[in-house]
């Protein structure tokens, strides 16, 4: 569950945030489900950024809808060490299964 | 005639108009929401890269939709549906980002997957910027606008062939996006 105050006490950029380790990261991929609940178009109230940080800035790509994202840190504009993200950004608190490969 | 048949006949006059005009005004909404439930764009076959993780994830293949600029967006089909995706432009078929939406997209409700890179340099505001401006739109969209947070025009792109790119976005906060049809008119803002 991804909402609010949300964190893995890890450090990550922000404070309703998961991230993983640092590292030489490949892909991060994040499957977001209906929960709480979808509209007829699949879209929730739960607004995330998916995507990496360093230690000098965060990026990624928004979405607020019910399906799966992959993407490299090279797309972002990112590379070396770094960490995967997945930021809570608005609205209800979303459904996601994240897994980072390095 | 009689004044029961006069009356009984503007009655019926009265119920075949208000049919008409419902049969007019679905046709009018129907015409209206047609475009933005399609992406004409088919694109052309070009193959995902030999032995990448993508193939791991189902994808099944890949349609080049557009060039614009250094960037390369495309189609995709996977076992769960389709999919849009983009990837560097000089590598044809390299896939760098992947959205797989469940359910059907495009619609009136959803005319726009947004693939734009956004960054963050605050842990302590939630502004962020425009690192690269792209996606998918419906037929029926002809550009895109990035708003600022006091929701004047950061940014308005053109759409071709159902794709929109800008790879040097102005910087300064953007909070959402809006497309346009031809007229001009809003049709759907970002949630």
């Amino acid at each position: 569950m991804l909402g609010p105050g949300t964190s893995t006490a890890n450090g990550c950029w922000y404070y309703s945030e998961v991230c993983s380790g640092w590292g030489y990261w490949y892909l991060n991929g994040v499957s977001k489900t209906c929960y709480p609940g979808c509209d007829p178009y699949n879209g929730t109230n739960g607004k995330i950024l998916y995507g990496f940080e360093n230690r000098d800035r965060i990026r990624g790509n928004f979405t607020s809808y019910y399906g799966k994202r992959y993407v490299q840190p090279g797309e972002l504009g990112m590379g070396g060490y770094l960490r995967a993200q997945v930021s809570w950004w608005a609205g209800t608190t979303s459904q996601i299964n994240v897994a980072v490969a390095g | 005639m009689t004044r029961r048949t006069k009356l009984t006949l503007a009655i019926a006059a009265l119920l075949v108009a208000a049919a008409a005009g419902s049969v007019l005004v679905t046709r009018t909404d129907a015409s209206e929401r047609a475009p933005l439930s399609r992406v004409s764009n088919v694109g052309h076959h070009v193959a995902v890269e030999r032995g990448s993780v993508w193939r791991s994830f189902g994808l099944r293949s890949a349609s080049l939709l557009a060039v614009r600029g250094a960037r390369a967006i495309y189609g995709l089909e996977s076992k769960g549906g389709p999919c849009v995706g983009a990837g560097p432009a000089q590598e044809p078929g390299k896939l760098g980002t992947v959205d797989c939406p469940r359910g059907p997209f495009p619609t009136s409700q959803r005319p726009v997957l947004d693939l734009s890179v956004y960054e963050g340099a605050s842990h302590d505001s939630h502004d962020v910027s425009l690192y690269r401006a792209e996606g998918v739109a419906a037929d029926g969209v002809v550009s895109i606008a990035f708003l600022r947070p006091n929701g004047t025009v950061a940014l308005k792109v053109p759409v071709s062939a159902n794709v929109y790119e800008a790879g040097a976005p102005p910087g300064g906060p953007v909070a959402g996006l809006v497309a346009y049809d031809a007229s001009g008119k809003e049709l759907w803002r970002s949630p």
